[in-house]
């Protein structure tokens, strides 16, 4: 079933291509006019070999009254059907010595004089014999189907408008109309040689013409099946190949390609798109969904304290002490949290930066974090801290930024482990996360800001989305509740708009390293206006 | 393919072309549906004439079948036995035959019309002999020894009173006139150069003797002779001959033409430089002067070869510039013997025509596409009158004129073993019909056409067998 409806489809296909069309509309008429052709040439070879013989026929029948009159005016005799009769053996032979072949003398009412009883039979009935009964004089042409050609001849004899008799006789012009016939024959096939070999040079041609098109039609459709699969087409593309061909089917052929390629490209863009709308999409909905879920859990815990409050009244004061701290509490992580919702919706105005000295702010950010390393009994060791290393930026935000990375460090990192903290200028960055930046090429500039601590560190897989909102490793490793799971998310935003660049390694059980970098001063080119 | 909507693609760079409106969307034109219903009529439709097409062809076409047509003959057009005007009304043969290695027959002339005498001059080994002939009773009446010597130019005088002919005497050639009736030669002439340009013809009444010849003086082409030898047996029965010359003035070299009338009292005399050949072409002359074809001969009705011009001619000539259209001078007289008189004739000298025979009704020429025409009143306000062509389906029409000149008979043939005699009848200087068949037959040679009188024309042909034995067929057509 299914080959069937394949051949189905190819017989389709093939009927309705160009090739075949073409090829049709060759043939068919081709074939026809050549069969018409020889029809009508043969009809006017008869014609015209009607037309000798009718010349000739007039001749013959002149002829054959001179003929008579000739044998009975040298026998003495009357020119009448007596004398007709009566030396029709000398007029026969005079005939016969003429070139007449089959000679039937009859008597003015068709009576058999002289010839052959037995072949007369046949000549009496046939319409040129009858027609000489009628005084008038005929011949029947006779063509046979292996080019033979027979003339039968009857003409009345008639002098001084009397009826003498009717002489009917043969003659053969086979040799000229089988002659013509072979002429035309091998004309014929001449012709149809040189049209087969017209019809294979124009299939020929046209295949070879057709050929790009075609090449172009299964590339479109192979493409097109690929990229109905979500596929790229490239490769085909890369399989079609032209050469020699410089004429318009060429050059529709390498616009085909470039159109085919900018359909691809456009294709690939689009797909791009719509996988970036949807993961926005997706990050979208998980980032309300996260909001909500974060505002709802202090929400819970303040409105379950309150309205237990309420039911017990002033007289519970424990409950009072602890549902107050609570309320305090998640209150205080609420409003923490919706300030840093602000701040990661908020984008810095970078118009307004100033040149600042990375290696201060670290240093000072350290002596701020060191007294709360020093009460999860860690320490800071600060490395490059006395050099001088100058960005552009915004103080406060990058401060933000490393307090939020050191804070982390300390909160993730395994007590008494020392936490680096170390500052460089080193070459352009690789790629890490999705923060994007642009730099001039093979250039150095960059303040690398890394910091390292000892701990359980992040899976490999969580590394991809810890800076994504309301991304929290495992609560259980952090040494300090409420946290919002929004301080990365707003260091990478603070990063981007510095354009520079966060990414974080972690070696499961050992050393998780956060890095930044800022392009330095004379590199700095925020993001957005490459 | 997956189809994209064009609203989604419009964002994206690419131009989505418009639907057509109207009606080239809803089936026709531009983006019809082309598998609409009807189109699908229209497309099987045209199958169907295509197929109609391919099936009549192939009959049409490879079909061989037998056939049988018959076919009703028109009037041909042209004047038939039955329907001519001119029609022969009795004929006679005599049939002959003989052993060719030493027999034949050099000349034939009938008797007086209505008569069943025929008259041969036979070859017989080396001998040759006058046979009188009654065809009537098929028996030899007589059978007179002429000559035992090699003889050449040989004609019998129309009505068989004479014979004439060309034999060597010693160093010189001589043209002799022998009478049957007395047994007796008459040497005419005799001249020193056997190549010498020499030619004679009979008048119609077979008493004339009219020969034709270079002159005596110094230059043999600038001037030449006309003798007119008058046959007469005296009261003492002697044969004799009584002449009369004509010193005629040439163009050099030239082909020369001596058309006596039926009573030799008037002959037209032609001198002209170039001549067309029986082919239709202009002659063309050969080293010698003689042409190409030099067989030309044109039937004055009275004999074999009367007319055959330069059949002598000989010598080199081409010094004098002999070349045909090169000297348009040619000259035509009309000779007056009984008065010894001579008239130059100023009218149709330049033309290329060849004269036929002269009569009381004008001038018969010939013209080179082979029409032949009457010039009526030659001698002072000449009418030329176009008669006919010789008959259709037939070639190389050889016109021979009756005596009164009011029938012409054309000696054609139609393929190379058959010919035709046709005849025309002319009336008032025109030709009444197309020339009428007369008669047909298949012969190996046709040798000569005498027309007798004006009531009939003889010819004979040869026929030589496989055998060795040839037989000779002597015709005469009353009309």
């Amino acid at each position: 079933m299914a080959w069937g409806i394949s051949m189905y489809r190819k017989k389709h296909s093939f009927v309705h291509s160009i090739l075949f069309r073409i090829s049709f509309w060759i043939l068919m008429p081709g074939i026809v006019g050549m069969l018409f052709t020889a029809y009508f040439v043969r009809i006017q070879m008869q014609y015209h070999i009607e037309r000798q013989i009718t010349e000739e026929m007039q001749r013959v029948r002149d002829n054959g009254l001179l003929y008579v009159r000739q044998t009975l005016l040298l026998n003495d005799s009357r020119v009448d059907a007596a004398g007709f009769a009566q030396y029709r053996e000398e007029i026969a032979r005079q005939l016969k010595g003429a070139g007449y072949r089959e000679v039937f003398l009859c008597g003015p009412d068709g009576e058999l004089l002289a010839g052959e009883e037995e072949s007369f039979e046949t000549r009496r009935v046939q319409e040129d014999f009858m027609q000489a009964q009628k005084q008038a004089g005929a011949f029947t042409v006779h063509y046979g189907s292996g080019g033979q050609c027979q003339v039968y001849f009857s003409m009345p004899v008639i002098w001084k408008e009397q009826p003498v008799g009717i002489i009917s006789s043969t003659f053969d012009y086979g040799e000229l109309y089988g002659g013509q016939l072979d002429t035309i024959r091998r004309m014929i096939g001449i012709t149809v040689a040189v049209f087969t070999l017209i019809c294979l040079v124009i299939w020929f041609t046209v295949y070879r013409i057709l050929s790009p098109i075609r090449s172009l039609s299964r590339a479109a459709n192979e493409i097109s099946a690929h990229l109905t699969g979500g596929q790229q087409g490239s490769a085909i593309l890369g399989k079609l190949q032209l050469e020699g061909r410089k004429d318009e089917i060429g050059e529709l052929y390498l616009n085909d390609m470039e159109m085919l390629r900018v359909i691809e490209e456009q294709f690939r863009k689009i797909q791009e798109d719509r996988n970036r709308i949807l993961a926005l999409w997706s990050s979208r909905q998980e980032f309300y969904n996260n909001v909500t879920h974060e505002l709802k859990t202090p929400l819970t815990t303040i409105s379950g304290f309150a309205q237990l409050m309420e039911k017990n009244g002033p007289g519970d004061e424990d409950l009072f002490y602890t549902g107050t701290e609570h309320i305090l509490r998640e209150s205080t992580r609420l409003h923490r949290m919706v300030v840093q919702l602000l701040e990661l919706q908020n984008r810095t105005d970078m118009e307004e930066v100033g040149l600042l000295d990375l290696a201060q702010i670290l240093k000072s950010v350290c002596e701020t974090m060191g007294i709360k390393a020093g009460r999860y009994g860690n320490t800071l060791v600060t490395e490059g801290i006395n050099g001088h290393f100058p960005v552009l930026g915004k103080e406060d935000r990058i401060r933000q930024v490393l307090i939020n990375i050191i804070d982390n460090a300390i909160k993730y990192g395994e007590p008494g482990k020392p936490i680096l903290i170390r500052i460089a200028v080193q070459g352009e960055p690789g790629n890490h996360g999705h923060m994007e930046t642009t730099v001039q090429e093979n250039q150095d500039g960059w303040v690398w800001i890394t910091v390292s601590n000892q701990g359980e560190g992040i899976r490999q897989e969580e590394l991809e989305t810890i800076f994504e909102p309301f991304y929290r490793v495992d609560k259980g490793r952090s040494r300090e509740l409420g946290s919002s799971g929004l301080g990365l998310s707003i260091v990478a935003r603070i990063m981007e708009e510095h354009g520079g660049r966060i990414s974080a390694d972690s070696i499961p059980g050992g050393t998780t390293t956060f890095t930044v970098c800022f392009p330095a001063a004379n590199q700095y080119i925020p993001a957005g206006n490459s | 393919m997956k189809a994209f909507p064009a609203s989604q693609l419009v964002g994206y760079g690419i131009t989505v072309p418009k639907a057509r409106k109207g009606k080239g969307t809803e089936g026709k034109g531009h983006g019809r549906n082309r598998d609409g219903p009807m189109n699908l009529g229209k497309k099987a439709i045209v199958i169907c004439i295509l197929e109609g097409l391919m099936v009549v062809s192939v009959f049409a076409g490879c079909g061989n079948r037998e056939q049988d047509k018959t076919i009703i003959l028109p009037s041909s057009g042209y004047p038939t036995a039955d329907t001519g005007i001119l029609r022969i009304e009795h004929i006679q043969e005599y049939v002959g035959s003989g052993y060719s290695y030493f027999e034949e027959v050099l000349s034939a002339s009938w008797g007086e019309p209505g008569t069943d005498i025929l008259y041969l001059l036979k070859r017989d080994q080396d001998q040759y002999f006058y046979q009188t002939i009654d065809t009537g009773e098929d028996t030899v009446i007589s059978s007179i020894l002429v000559e035992e010597r090699f003889m050449a130019n040989v004609r019998i005088a129309p009505g068989g009173r004479y014979l004439s002919y060309e034999v060597q005497e010693g160093e010189d050639m001589a043209l002799i006139v022998f009478s049957p009736e007395q047994e007796t030669r008459l040497t005419l002439r005799m001249w020193e150069n056997p190549e010498e340009t020499f030619s004679y013809v009979w008048s119609g009444d077979g008493g004339k003797l009219f020969s034709w010849q270079n002159g005596d003086t110094g230059d043999p082409y600038g001037e030449w002779q006309v003798t007119r030898y008058e046959m007469e047996v005296d009261a003492e029965g002697v044969f004799q001959s009584r002449e009369i010359q004509f010193q005629m003035k040439g163009n050099g070299r030239a082909w020369r033409s001596v058309l006596p009338n039926e009573d030799g009292s008037e002959v037209y005399v032609r001198d002209q430089v170039s001549v067309f050949g029986d082919s239709g072409s202009e002659g063309e002359l050969e080293e010698n002067g003689i042409p190409a074809d030099n067989d030309y001969v044109a039937g004055d009705g009275m004999g074999e070869g009367t007319n055959r011009m330069s059949s002598n001619v000989a010598g080199s000539g081409m010094e004098n510039g002999m070349v045909p259209g090169e000297n348009p001078d040619n000259s035509n007289w009309l000779l007056l013997p009984d008065t010894a008189a001579m008239v130059e004739l100023t009218e149709y000298s330049r033309e290329s025509v060849y004269p036929v025979r002269y009569t009381p009704a004008g001038l018969f020429v010939q013209e080179e596409n082979g029409t032949l025409y009457l010039i009526e009143d030659i001698r002072s306000q000449p009418v030329k009158r176009e008669l006919a062509q010789g008959n259709p389906g037939s070639f190389d029409p050889v016109p021979y004129v009756c005596v009164n000149g009011d029938h012409v008979f054309f000696m054609e043939w139609v393929d190379y073993s058959t010919y035709q005699i046709s005849g025309i009848r002319i009336v008032d200087g025109e030709a009444e019909s197309q020339p009428v068949v007369l008669y047909k037959e298949s012969y190996e040679s046709m040798e000569q056409l005498t027309v007798l009188g004006d009531q009939a024309v003889m010819f004979w042909g040869e026929e030589y067998m496989e055998d060795g034995n040839y037989r000779y067929k002597v015709t005469v057509l009353e009309y």
